[in-house]
C-alpha cells in the first residue's frame, strides 16, 4: 500500500482544488459589459466594440467542480491533518459529509481564435475553441465500505463511472435587435463539432453480496474508448483461456477527426426601463464520435462462493478454479469497434435579470440560474452579482452564488477597454484554504482572457 | 435622494473585487503538506463463508515416496494405512561333523583243547571246544560328536566296518597230511552290525559259521563287513561321546580232523586274534537337536514416517499387527522340523528399548506359513505378547527410530533318519512382512504438529486480528477423536500467546453435524506481526473402536463460518 506517497496524495488533492476553475464561462461576468466572451452564455449578448482575442489566450476557462471536497477526504484533528480513513475519524461523521453520488469533474475550455465584429445589421462572434470535459461518479458505498468496514452487508457499487470528452468546436454567433420589439435582442450561434477523444467507464452493476452462507458478486461493466486509431490491447489468461485487455495500443493514434457535431446557442435579451431580462439555451447539440472501441464484461457476470467448495490437499486447484472463476467479474473483453456514439452536449439553460441602480448607473445588479443539463455534471445556481465600472476601462463584478455545489462567491476584473483588455475572475472564490494556502474545496474555476478591443 | 461619490464607489468595489481575488480563509488546522496518513480498514465481525469439499485422509496425509507407510486393500476392499515392513532372511547352512571312529584294539583270545590220540595210527573224528570260553572286550569310542546329536539309532560308515577273524591252531595239525576244519563256528561279534553277511544275528553280534577249514599254515579266516551299525536305544550321547563295548570273542565250535600223522600235540592250541578297521560315520538316525544361530534380520527403519506420526509427543499402540513368516525347511526330509521365537526390538532414540517376543513357532517338515499376532489372520497362527506396544517408549512418546527383528532360539529337532554328516545342507530361507495397520489402541495418541508460515509481508505487518472464530458442523467417519488447535505464529517463528480455553475444538469418533468452535484471540490485545499459523492435532483412541484408518476415511465440516474482527492500519 506503499504505491501512494504523502506527495501524491497532496498533488491529488492540489490539483483537485486549484488547477481548475467551475464552469466554462465566467457566470459572474454575465453582466460585466467588458467581458467580451458573454455571448458564449448567451447569444444574444454583444459587444460595444469590435475586438480579436490574443490567440490561445483569448478567453480561458478551467474549472473543477463537484461535491466532493477535499475537506471531505481530510479532517483536522489533534492538531495534525488527517486522512477521513483515521481511525479517529468516524464513519458518523465522514459519511454525513458526503453525498450518496459524490461526484468530481474537470472542465477546460481554451479558445484557439476568437474575434467580434459589427456587421450584417447585429453583432458577430467568431471563434475557435477546444473544450474537454471529465467526470467521475462515486458512490457513497464506497466510502461506506472504507470507513464503515467490511461487514456482512450487501453493497451496491453501481453508478461508478467516469466519462470524459473532447472536442474542437467552431462557433459562429449573430445577435441583432429585434426591430419589432423594443427592446429585445436576439442571437444564435452555430457551432460544429470536431471530436478528438471520448471515453466512459461504468459499472452499470457492481454488487458485493457478503452473505455469511454465500459472497456473491454481480458485475457488468464497460469502456468506450473513441480516439483515432485507438485499439485495445489484450492478453490471454493462461488459466482461463480467456482473451481480456489489459492495454491500449496508441501504435496507429492520429489526430483526424473522430466524429461529427452540431450546436446550436439561443440567446433572448430584453430591455424594460431599469431592467434587462436574459434568456438563453446554449450548447444544444449532439457530438458523435464513430469508431468507439468498447470493452465490456459482455453482460452481468455472477460469481458466488457456494458454488466453488474448496478441497483441501489438492494443490490449491480448487482455490485456482475459484480465481478463475472471479476473474470474468473484472476481465473485460474486446467487443471490437461498436460502431459511433452520440453523446449531447453539456447543455445550460440560463436566465437572468439585470437592474442598473437607478442613482448610480454604473453600478447594476445582476441575478441569473444557470441550469446545467449536462449527463456529466447536472447542477443548478442561482447567482446574484454587482457590477460597476467606476472609470472607463475598469469594470469589476462581484457575485454570491447558491445552488448544487453550496455557497460561493466570485469576481470578475476587467482592465482596459479599447486596444487592450484584460480578464481575470472567479465564479468559486470562496477559497478556504491550509496553512500552505492549498485550497480546500473542490469547486473552484479561473477564467482568463486577454483581447484587444477596437 | 442621496447622491453617490461615484468615484469612491467604484474604488471601494474595486478594492473589494482585488480583494477577493487576493485572498481566501485560511484554516490553520489544515496542512495538506504534512498529512498524517494513519489509515484504518475495519472488518466488523465479517463472517467468510468457506464451502469445503469433504477432507479426506488421503488429502492431508502424503503417502507419496514414503517408504514405512503403504496404503493397502483389505480383503473387502478397502484401503487402510499400514506400517508395512518385508524381507526376506535366511540361516546359515546346516552342518554337522562326521564322527571319526578309530581302529577297535582287541585282546587276542587262546583257546586249549586236550586231546587223547596216542593209541591210534590215525584219527578222523571231531571233538568240540568247551563252554565257558574266555572273551574279550570291544570299544567303540565315538568321540566328540557334535552337540546336536542327541542319541544314534543307526550310523552308517563312509567306508565299510572290516572285521577280520583269525583263529589259529599248532601247526603239526595241519602238516603231513593233517587237516584240521573249525564246524559250527558261533562268534560272537559286536552287535548291532549292519551287514548282509550270513549268520549274523545283529541283536546278538553271534555270528554262525557252519564250517571254518584251517589253512595249511595254521591259520582259518575270514572277514566281515558292516555298512554301518545299529544302535537302537543304546545309542544316547553323553557329553559328546558314545561308547558302544562288549565282548567279543568265540562261544562255540567243534573242531574236525583227518590226521594222517598222529605225531601231534596232546592238545591243540587255538589262538583268535580279531582287527575291526577305523571307520566314518556319515550319516546317522537318531534323535538332533540342531540349534542355529539367532539371525538378525535388516531392522525396520522408521527414518522415513510421514510428518502426521514424527512427533516426538506420539505415543502408538498398534491394535492389530501381524507378522507373516513364510519360511522352507530344508532339514524337513530328514523328519526334523523347526521351532523358534521372533522378537523385535524398538531402538528409540532416547536409549530405551522396548522388546516383544513371540510364542514359540513350530517350522513342519514342509516348512511353514506362519501368523504372528493379535491381527493374524492366515497361516498358522502364533500368539506375540506385547507386539501391539513395540511402538511405545513407555511413557516418554515417539516413535523408535528402528525395530530390530531376530529369529532366536531357532533349532531343529527330532528323529532324523540318515541325516547326513559331514556335508553342508542347504539353509532355511524365508520371508516376513512385519503389517501393523494404522489402528490405534486404546491409549494411543498420534500428536501432528506443523507450521505454515512466510506469510508475512509490508501489508499483513498491518493487519490487527482482534479474533477469527470459526464455527462449524464436524462429521467424520473417523474411528479416533480428534483435537484441533491452532495457534499464530509470528515473523520471529515464535507462537503468538491466545486465549487458551478457545483455540481448539474436539471431534469425537464417528460425529454426525457436531457442532464445533474455536476462537483465536491474542492473549495480550490484537494479534499482528502474523506470520503464520501452528496446527497441533491431536489423534486420540479411547473408543475401543481398533477400526484402522484409512485414506477414503474423511472429515466434514459443513457450514463452516469464519468470522473475523480486526483492521488494516496503515501509513500510506
Amino acid at each position: 500500500m506503499n504505491f501512494i506517497n504523502k506527495k501524491l496524495l497532496a498533488i491529488f488533492l492540489t490539483s483537485a482544488s486549484v488547477f481548475t476553475v467551475a464552469a466554462q464561462e465566467s457566470a459572474t461576468g454575465y453582466f460585466n459589459d467588458y467581458y467580451q466572451t458573454r455571448w458564449q452564455m448567451n447569444p444574444a449578448i454583444g459587444n460595444r466594440n469590435n475586438y480579436v482575442g490574443f490567440p490561445g489566450l483569448g478567453n480561458i476557462n478551467i474549472g473543477v467542480n463537484g461535491n466532493l471536497n477535499p475537506t471531505d477526504l481530510i479532517y483536522s484533528h489533534g492538531g495534525k491533518t488527517v486522512l477521513f480513513t483515521n481511525p479517529n475519524i468516524s464513519a458518523a461523521e465522514v459519511l454525513g459529509n458526503l453525498d450518496d453520488i459524490n461526484r468530481l469533474g474537470e472542465s477546460v475550455n481554451i479558445n484557439i481564435i476568437q474575434f467580434g465584429f459589427k456587421a450584417f445589421g447585429g453583432y458577430n462572434n467568431v471563434a475557435i475553441n477546444v473544450r474537454q470535459n471529465l467526470g467521475v461518479d462515486l458512490p457513497k458505498s464506497i466510502f461506506s465500505l472504507l470507513k464503515e468496514g467490511l461487514s456482512n452487508k450487501t453493497y451496491d457499487i453501481s453508478n461508478l463511472s467516469l466519462k470524459a470528452k473532447a472536442y474542437a468546436e467552431i462557433a459562429l454567433n449573430h445577435s441583432r435587435d429585434i426591430k419589432w420589439v423594443p427592446g429585445l435582442r436576439a442571437g444564435v450561434s452555430l457551432k460544429f463539432l470536431l471530436p478528438v477523444a471520448m471515453a466512459e467507464a461504468n459499472f452499470n452493476q457492481l454488487h458485493l453480496e457478503l452473505a455469511e452462507d454465500s459472497w456473491n458478486v454481480r458485475s457488468n461493466a464497460e469502456l468506450r474508448l473513441g480516439m483515432k486509431g485507438l485499439k485495445y490491447e489484450t492478453s490471454v489468461n493462461d488459466r482461463t483461456g480467456n482473451r481480456y485487455v489489459d492495454g491500449v495500443n496508441t501504435d496507429d493514434l492520429g489526430f483526424g477527426i473522430g466524429g461529427f457535431g452540431f450546436g446550436i446557442d439561443l440567446g433572448a435579451v430584453y430591455d424594460w426601463k431599469d431592467f434587462s431580462f436574459s434568456l438563453a439555451f446554449t450548447d444544444l447539440g449532439v457530438v458523435s464520435y464513430s469508431d468507439m472501441q468498447l470493452a465490456s464484461t459482455n453482460g452481468t457476470k455472477e460469481f458466488r462462493t457456494d458454488a466453488h467448495p474448496i478441497a483441501i490437499g489438492d494443490d490449491s486447484k480448487s482455490w485456482d478454479n475459484m480465481v478463475d472463476a472471479l476473474s470474468p467479474l473484472y476481465e473485460l473483453s474486446d467487443m471490437g469497434d461498436s460502431g459511433s456514439t452520440s453523446m449531447g452536449l453539456e447543455g445550460k439553460f440560463r436566465a437572468g435579470v439585470d437592474y442598473r441602480f437607478p442613482l448610480y448607473k454604473k453600478l447594476h445588479f445582476g441575478l441569473m440560474n444557470t441550469t446545467n443539463l449536462s449527463s456529466i455534471f447536472p447542477m443548478t445556481e442561482f447567482r446574484l452579482s454587482a457590477n460597476v465600472e467606476p472609470v472607463k476601462g475598469v469594470a469589476a463584478s462581484v457575485s454570491a452564488a447558491a445552488g448544487t455545489y453550496g455557497c460561493n462567491y466570485g469576481f470578475l476584473l476587467s482592465l482596459g477597454n479599447k486596444g487592450f483588455n484584460f480578464i481575470l475572475g472567479m465564479d468559486y472564490a470562496n477559497l478556504k484554504m491550509d496553512k500552505n494556502h492549498i485550497p480546500l474545496k473542490s469547486n473552484v474555476d479561473f477564467h482568463m482572457g486577454i483581447n484587444f478591443p477596437f | 435622494m442621496m447622491q453617490i461619490n461615484r468615484f469612491s464607489f467604484g474604488k471601494g468595489f474595486i478594492s473589494m473585487v482585488i480583494a477577493l481575488s487576493l485572498t481566501g480563509c485560511v484554516d490553520d488546522k489544515y496542512d495538506l503538506k504534512d498529512i498524517d496518513t494513519t489509515s484504518r480498514v475495519t472488518v466488523n465481525n465479517l463472517t467468510v463463508p468457506v464451502n469445503l469439499e469433504s477432507i479426506k485422509l488421503d488429502n492431508v496425509i502424503d503417502m507419496d515416496d514414503n517408504e514405512n507407510i503403504k496404503t493397502l486393500t483389505d480383503a473387502n476392499g478397502n484401503k487402510y494405512y499400514a506400517l508395512q515392513e518385508d524381507g526376506d532372511f535366511s540361516t546359515s547352512s546346516f552342518h554337522i561333523d562326521a564322527i571319526s571312529v578309530p581302529a577297535v584294539p582287541i585282546a587276542p583270545l587262546e583257546y586249549h583243547v586236550g586231546l587223547n590220540l596216542n593209541t591210534r595210527s590215525a584219527f578222523s573224528g571231531s571233538v568240540s571246544m568247551p563252554s565257558d570260553l574266555p572273551m574279550s572286550e570291544y570299544h567303540f569310542n565315538l568321540n566328540n560328536i557334535d552337540p546336536a546329536l542327541i542319541s544314534l539309532k543307526n550310523i552308517k560308515a563312509q567306508n565299510p566296518i572290516t572285521l577280520e577273524v583269525k583263529l589259529s591252531v599248532n601247526r603239526e595239525f595241519v602238516s603231513n597230511g593233517n587237516q584240521v576244519t573249525f564246524k559250527n563256528v558261533n562268534f560272537r561279534l559286536p552287535w548291532g552290525l549292519i551287514s548282509d553277511a550270513k549268520g549274523y544275528d545283529k541283536a546278538t553280534g553271534h555270528l554262525v559259521i557252519d564250517e571254518l577249514p584251517v589253512n595249511n599254515d595254521g591259520t582259518a579266516k575270514f572277514t566281515f563287513k558292516a555298512t554301518g551299525l545299529e544302535l537302537g536305544s543304546r545309542g544316547q550321547i553323553k557329553n559328546h561321546k558314545l561308547d558302544i563295548s562288549d565282548q567279543i570273542g568265540l562261544t562255540a565250535a567243534e573242531i574236525a580232523f583227518e590226521l594222517n600223522s598222529m605225531n601231534v600235540p596232546g592238545q591243540i592250541d587255538i589262538n583268535l586274534d580279531f582287527d575291526i578297521s577305523s571307520f566314518i560315520v556319515n550319516s546317522f538316525s537318531g534323535e538332533i537337536d540342531y540349534h542355529m544361530d539367532n539371525i538378525d534380520i535388516d531392522p525396520i527403519s522408521l527414518s522415513d514416517l510421514p510428518d502426521f506420526l514424527n512427533s516426538p509427543d506420539t505415543k502408538i499402540s498398534i491394535a492389530n499387527p501381524t507378522i507373516d513368516v513364510d519360511v522352507n525347511n530344508p532339514v524337513g526330509g530328514y523328519g526334523i522340523e523347526g521351532r523358534g521365537y521372533i522378537k523385535l526390538t524398538s531402538d528409540f532414540n532416547n536409549g530405551n528399548t522396548t522388546t516383544a517376543q513371540s510364542d514359540m513357532f513350530t517350522i513342519g517338515t514342509n516348512g511353514a506359513d506362519l501368523s504372528f499376532g493379535p491381527g493374524a489372520t492366515a497361516g498358522s497362527h502364533v500368539e506375540f505378547n506385547n507386539l501391539s506396544n513395540i511402538l511405545l517408549n513407555g511413557n516418554v512418546g515417539g516413535l523408535p527410530e528402528k525395530i530390530y527383528v531376530n529369529l532366536v532360539e531357532l533349532q531343529f529337532v527330532g528323529e532324523a533318519t540318515d541325516f547326513p554328516l559331514g556335508n553342508d545342507i542347504e539353509n532355511a530361507k524365508g520371508k516376513y512382512t512385519f503389517d501393523a495397520p494404522l489402528a490405534f489402541g486404546d491409549g494411543s495418541i498420534v500428536v501432528y504438529e506443523d507450521t505454515e508460515s512466510g506469510w508475512s509481508s509490508d501489508d499483513l505487518d498491518k493487519v490487527y486480528i482482534e479474533h477469527i472464530k470459526l464455527n462449524a458442523k464436524c462429521s467424520t467417519n473417523l474411528p479416533v477423536g480428534i483435537s484441533l488447535k491452532v495457534i499464530p505464529v509470528d515473523k520471529n517463528g515464535d507462537q503468538i500467546p491466545v486465549k487458551e480455553d478457545s483455540s481448539k475444538f474436539d471431534v469425537e469418533p464417528n460425529s454426525n453435524n457436531k457442532e464445533v468452535s474455536l476462537t483465536i484471540e491474542g492473549a495480550n490485545g490484537p494479534i499482528t506481526n502474523f506470520d503464520g499459523v501452528t496446527f497441533r492435532a491431536v489423534i486420540t483412541q479411547n473408543s475401543g473402536n481398533t477400526e484402522a484408518i484409512g485414506p477414503d476415511q474423511y472429515i466434514e465440516l459443513n457450514d463452516l463460518r469464519i468470522a473475523v474482527d480486526g483492521y488494516y492500519e496503515t501509513d500510506f
